[in-house]
């Protein structure tokens, strides 16, 4: 059954890609929603996913929505490509959900998110940035990345010694705060070496290639600068 | 040793835990964290969770965190007795997952702003926001009409049989529409009001909250 992505671009879509990639699918096509013209209001989308929110993954008269619902079942499928990325045991798949729910929450929700949308619009509605929302909200990513760090002088992944679901969700998320505000990464050894390494993954690199309409829009890149990212 | 939960009956984290437990008939030890104390905040719990949040589960070596990463733990280790809450196939179990998460995302979070201000705020001595709860309250109304739509389709959310998605939603739905008194929502969309009463009927549930101070 072919295999169809909708959404592109944004750091949960590229979660849903690389996933794909990491267990060695190549045969998929990836179609952009277009946010900004509110393609994801339309009726047809809204049948698809009625939160109106991307991705969603499609393959026959199957769909399924939420990113990280999404790559667990990837996980799940493709669990005998290559080491299990959902952990070995139920001990480490429990850590390995500990941190995914961690990334979520005390990451994604309470600093990342709203944090990284308040760059993208002062830059795209031509404003300077809100520094009291700005902030306490780049306090809390930098307590999770001491919490990280920490973590990581443990371990060489977030929840054990192996490359987990974790780490693959954070990673595009990441790679916007290595780019927004680079010394939250670089003033931390373990959090900058295993940043590196998630980086740097072939299905990540992949990723970034297969999204060919993506580039950092939160400015102030030149596209210049946002090519460089794209190929380094 | 056996399962030991650090949490509070005053948390809908703690709460989703407790709850789980019943419906899997595991015997488990509560051991309460005293939050009003701010007991979440010293150096000792801050060691078990550097969050500083409830609940924590304790499984002999184990330490774990996180309500729903805990919950998954439980129905993966508890497979085969109690209720089943995983769903069968793999795409029932995606399923499942979407669902948890459609909760963790966009239910939970203006549902637990609309009881920060119903509910906690009133009982810590301050004033409720108006203005918060009524735009939170259209955020959820609107994400209520997406669950009326779904629960005519399947009686449950994953598909017609209960799972972990539903079992997630009872803390916070009780604390919402049976102390916060937000209830005309549910009652205005049939599908989710059966849904609501179905669920907070189950005896797992009573037995949890009847528990609770």
């Amino acid at each position: 059954m072919a295999i169809v992505l909708y959404g592109v671009s944004t750091y949960n879509c590229q979660r849903v890609t690389s996933a794909l990639l990491e267990f060695g699918i190549e045969d998929f096509e990836l179609i952009k929603v277009d946010l900004k013209e509110r393609e994801h209001f339309s009726p047809e989308y809204l049948a698809m996913q009625p939160f109106h929110q991307v991705p969603v993954f499609e393959s026959g008269d199957y769909r399924l929505y939420e990113s990280r619902a999404i790559v667990r079942y990837f996980a799940e499928k493709y669990k005998d490509a290559g080491p299990s990325i959902l952990g070995s045991t139920l001990e480490e798949k429990a850590l390995v959900n500990q941190w995914v729910d961690t990334e979520a929450h005390q990451f994604n929700d309470f600093a990342f998110a709203p944090w990284s949308m308040e760059y993208l619009m002062s830059w795209r509605l031509k404003r300077p940035l809100d520094e009291a929302l700005v902030a306490p909200l780049y306090e809390k990513l930098g307590y999770f990345l001491d919490v990280a760090e920490k973590q990581l002088s443990k371990t060489k992944y977030l929840a054990g010694n192996f490359f987990s679901l974790a780490d693959l969700n954070i990673a595009p998320s990441l790679l916007r705060v290595s780019v927004l505000q680079p010394e939250l990464i670089n003033d931390r050894k373990n959090v900058r070496a295993w940043f590196e390494s998630i980086t740097s993954r072939p299905a990540f690199k992949k990723m970034l290639e297969a999204d060919k309409g993506w580039r950092f829009p939160y400015g102030p890149f030149t596209n210049e600068e946002a090519q460089k990212l794209r190929t380094s | 040793m056996g399962i030991v939960v650090l949490g509070s009956y005053l948390s809908p984290y703690s709460l989703r835990v407790l709850i789980e437990l019943e419906e899997l008939v595991v015997d488990y030890e509560l051991k309460p964290v005293n939050i009003k104390q701010g007991e979440h905040r010293t150096p000792e719990f801050l060691k078990m969770q550097p969050f500083g949040q409830v609940p924590v589960l304790q499984d002999d070596d184990l330490t774990l965190f996180e309500s729903r990463a805990i919950t998954r733990y439980l129905a993966e280790k508890f497979d085969g007795q109690g209720t089943p809450l995983l769903g069968k196939s793999m795409k029932e179990k995606a399923l499942v997952n979407q669902w948890v998460e459609v909760e963790s995302q966009n239910y939970d979070r203006p549902l637990i702003a609309i009881v920060e201000q119903v509910v906690w705020k009133p009982s810590w001595g301050k004033t409720t926001n108006e203005e918060i709860v009524a735009a939170e309250m259209a955020k959820l109304e609107k994400v209520l009409d997406v669950y009326e739509a779904q629960l005519t389709k399947h009686k449950y959310l994953a598909g017609d049989f209960f799972s972990l998605a539903d079992l997630g939603h009872l803390p916070g739905t009780h604390l919402l529409v049976n102390i916060g008194k937000k209830g005309a929502v549910f009652a205005d969309r049939p599908h989710l009001n059966a849904w609501w009463e179905d669920i907070s009927s189950r005896p797992s549930f009573k037995k949890t909250m009847a528990k609770t101070p």
